[in-house]
């Protein structure tokens, strides 16, 4: 691969990735908020 | 010998922080004198808050003590009795650990990347997650393209400079901003130039501290600054932003083992905070943290040997390093105003906040937008980006380290 397909690439490959961490992360925050989840509380 | 220069050499023996000048090459006794001074402007500048303190002044300390504290060390060699980075063979190292007292920090530290992961420690227990939830999505825009400068700089490094690929990636890093990830990164992909782009990029991280804030000036006029932004706090338990953490670890860990100590050490010290182990996060928020940061100045103070920093590839880092930085910051703002185009509703200033200098870039931003309203409060969202940011450039690290072989 030359420089310039590869420097395309790789920062395509980390645009995904940072993208499908952001997925995952609001993807759990609405799960979490659908379920209602809360924390504990201390008595 | 007659007598004269029996008593010069005795002179140039007895005291040869001075003495060693005259019997040096000229230009390594110039550019000992050159950083000499440049030590003591940069701890000065650290004191006068021009550049970040915490790493100016121990760093310039010790580029000023590791150039004028030069001794005989046999009848012909000259070095000095606090640190050599470029021992490797064994035997000598166990001697020489015995005599420098920065070796043992070096080699069991810093050769092996244990710093910059005591330093990503304290950067995740001091980071707030529930930040990068106020905007999710625009905040990893705005941090994606911060991180441009990292891959722009790799392909002029190769194409332009000649640079075998690691070698360029190592450099490029230095676009992301993140002091730790470049150590990482030049340990994996370019051990020999490891001191100089060290050096360097904290250099230049220090100096967005005294430059960001007149690019920010420039692309982003006064009327657009003070924008105050609308937004929600997000109400999330601990609970769930400890389930994120732990997701998030899990799912990078897998994607890019190489970056594996790293995001551990990062994610660990957000999952301290968020599970409240007041102890842990004690430690790690004031002692390991401000320890691996003294340590990590004082250190690449001291490798700032005229030696060292006469290696011609120094001049293509330097050149490299401020470009990425220049371009990460423009990739930064121009995101910052593309999200405020398509949203109306966020200030294009929270763009340098992309680059990951945690908390400085995020803190530029805020400072700026003050100057002009000092109602706008847009520190929560640019803490958001810059956290976005160190998530980006890890990602940007791995995936250099684990595909760079694929350029022929």
């Amino acid at each position: 691969m030359d420089i310039y397909s590869y420097a395309l690439f790789s920062f395509a490959l980390t645009a995904i990735i940072s993208l499908l961490l952001i997925a995952v992360v609001v993807g759990i925050n609405k799960v979490m908020h659908k379920l209602n989840i809360q924390d504990d509380v201390e008595e | 010998m007659d007598q004269s220069a029996q008593i010069t050499e005795v002179l140039i023996r007895l005291f040869s922080g001075v003495g060693s000048f005259f019997v040096q090459e000229p230009k390594i006794a110039i550019a000992r004198v050159v950083l000499i001074i440049v030590g003591i402007i940069l701890a000065y500048a650290g004191f006068k808050r021009k550049l970040e303190p915490l790493i100016m002044v121990p760093m310039g300390l010790g580029m000023m003590a590791i150039n004028s504290g030069v001794l005989f060390l046999d009848a012909s060699r000259l070095g000095t009795i606090i640190l050599d980075p470029l021992v490797s063979d064994p035997i000598a190292l166990v001697n020489i650990m015995q005599i420098n007292f920065l070796q043992p920090v070096y080699n069991l530290t810093f050769g092996n990347g244990l710093v910059a992961c005591v330093v990503f420690f304290g950067i995740g227990a001091l980071s707030d997650i529930s930040f990068l939830l106020i905007r999710p999505w625009a905040s990893i825009v705005v941090a994606i393209f911060a991180e441009l400068g990292t891959f722009v700089a790799l392909v002029v490094g190769v194409k332009f400079f000649g640079l075998e690929p690691p070698v360029a990636a190592a450099i490029a890093t230095i676009g992301g901003a993140d002091g730790p990830m470049v150590l990482f990164a030049s340990l994996l992909m370019a051990k020999d130039l490891f001191v100089p782009i060290a050096i360097i990029a904290y250099l230049y991280l220090s100096l967005t501290y005294a430059g960001y804030p007149y690019l920010v000036r420039w692309l982003v006029p006064a009327k657009f600054r003070g924008l105050d932004v609308e937004m929600d706090y997000p109400d999330v338990s601990q609970k769930a932003k400890f389930i994120f953490i732990m997701a998030a670890c899990t799912m990078l860990c897998l994607i890019l083992p190489v970056a594996a100590p790293l995001i551990l050490c990062f994610f660990l010290g957000l999952a301290v905070r968020e599970a409240q182990i007041e102890p842990y996060q004690q430690l790690i928020e004031h002692t390991m943290l401000y320890t691996g940061t003294l340590f990590l100045g004082l250190v690449l103070g001291t490798l700032c040997e005229a030696q060292t920093l006469l290696d011609s590839r120094v001049v293509v880092i330097l050149f490299l390093g401020c470009f990425a930085l220049l371009v990460s910051a423009l990739g930064g703002l121009g995101a910052g105003w593309l999200v405020y185009l398509f949203t109306k509703n966020f200030n294009p200033a929270i763009g340098i906040a992309g680059v990951s200098c945690v908390p400085t870039t995020a803190k530029i931003a805020q400072k700026e937008a003050g100057k002009v309203n000092p109602y706008a409060t847009i520190l929560p969202l640019a803490m958001g980006a810059n956290i976005s940011g160190v998530i980006v450039s890890a990602i940007a690290t791995g995936v250099f380290i684990s595909t760079i072989f694929l350029v022929k």
